[in-house]
């Protein structure tokens, strides 16, 4: 229970949706970055445009240095914004990208003309599906198929609203039957002289 | 999150009316409070997890609460219909005790049935008020709601969604009010859930 929805650095998502990879291409030449040096912008191919996939991490280090540039990806480009936009619900997000909003929230931390649209988005996004997970967790037994469209972040929501609907279906149906003792009570000594008394 | 067996736990503290079959001349000390003299035939008030009890040892008839019959919990019903807010009921545990005595006690609640399927309607209905509302809240991004006279069993059916709703969209939220000149002058139009995010609750 309150699980700890922020990033942090050991946090097994944020280490995932850092992993995704983004279409880039160099606009300096990067010199000791072993095979990465190949990819040389001034070399005038018009033919061969260099591009490459990189994970999100590296790139955060060559923005830095501004030698790089790069595109929304797919899930993020403006047609996809118009998409979420028109109704967020009908969107099979985790099909569109595992990690959407942990990835989208780092991409919109990078600087890119369109970063602020991709917040925007990703906000009202999730504003827009919050009651359509709840909905789901709530009321339908059979869930697999709207479970799977979930993203990782609304997935953790969704499991503990599940669990807690199905303690109270099973108080209503089955009654609350007998609570137990806590195993950090049952090693207090104060109880166990009391039980061995008690079996004497 | 808490189980919905510890808050029966806690409404197993209210206290209800029963009628002894037996007599017992001193008071019963408990620490919830002193209970008796017990007499056969006079009707006393005890908390109700002495009177399940009593009851299981067939010793005593428990008397349904006040509110608990057909045409006051349809009353009820009917306010709570009329009313946009959530209305105060008679007690905090409605679902769990009419859990309770139905369950052990069936033979000395006249209607039984149709109470629990009055109590059901009147929990479906408030239920259904406060999805809507928390539903509400969280597209408005409002940063302050009171809802009066919520029952802790209700509290509970949105306690594990709606904190974590929260914080995530706190996160989503958390860099737009970083440095970005153009966020300025939009910001101050949009209400942000932040840190000052309260959501108080009363019973």
């Amino acid at each position: 229970m309150y699980r700890n929805i922020k990033p942090h650095y050991f946090s097994i998502d944020a280490i995932m949706a850092a992993q995704e990879k983004i279409q880039c291409s160099f606009i300096k030449k990067v010199e000791c970055v072993d095979f990465l040096d190949s990819f040389n912008p001034e070399k005038d191919d018009e033919e061969s445009d260099p591009k490459i996939e990189l994970p999100l991490w590296m790139i955060q280090v060559f923005l830095a240095g501004k030698s790089i540039q790069f595109d929304m990806p797919k899930a993020y480009n403006e047609i996809y914004r118009d998409v979420l936009t028109a109704d967020a619900n009908v969107v099979d997000l985790f099909k569109l990208c595992k990690h959407f909003y942990l990835f989208g929230k780092f991409l919109s931390q990078l600087e890119h003309r369109e970063a602020y649209e991709v917040r925007r988005t990703l906000i009202q996004t999730f504003i827009d599906r919050f009651k359509q997970t709840m909905d789901w967790a709530q009321n339908i037994d059979d869930n697999l198929p709207c479970f799977n469209r979930l993203d990782c972040l609304e997935r953790l929501i969704f499991n503990d609203a599940r669990v807690a609907q199905q303690h109270l279906n099973t108080y209503l149906t089955e009654g609350s039957g007998q609570m137990e003792i806590a195993a950090m009570i049952l090693n207090y000594r104060k109880r166990k002289m009391h039980e061995s008394r008690v079996l004497e | 999150m808490m189980h919905p067996a510890e808050i029966e736990y806690m409404a197993e503290n209210e206290i209800i009316q029963i009628v002894p079959t037996f007599n017992h001349a001193s008071h019963v000390h408990l620490i919830c409070g002193s209970y008796g003299p017990f007499r056969a035939g006079l009707p006393l008030n005890v908390p109700i997890w002495v009177a399940l009890n009593l009851r299981q040892k067939k010793t005593c008839r428990i008397l349904a609460p006040d509110w608990m019959a057909v045409d006051k919990l349809q009353e009820r019903l009917e306010e709570e219909k009329a009313s946009k807010f959530f209305t105060q009921l008679p007690t905090n545990f409605y679902l769990e005790i009419t859990q309770m005595l139905l369950t052990v006690a069936s033979e000395d609640i006249p209607q039984g049935n149709d109470i629990k399927t009055a109590v059901k309607d009147l929990w479906d209905l408030r239920i259904a008020k406060l999805r809507s509302s928390v539903d509400l809240f969280v597209k408005e991004g409002r940063v302050q709601a009171s809802l009066n006279h919520l029952t802790p069993m209700e509290i509970n059916s949105v306690r594990p969604i709606f904190p974590d709703t929260l914080d995530a969209l706190m996160t989503l939220h958390e860099h737009i009010n970083s440095s970005d000149d153009r966020e300025d002058s939009s910001q101050s139009s949009v209400a942000t859930p932040s840190s000052s995010t309260s959501f108080s609750l009363s019973l």
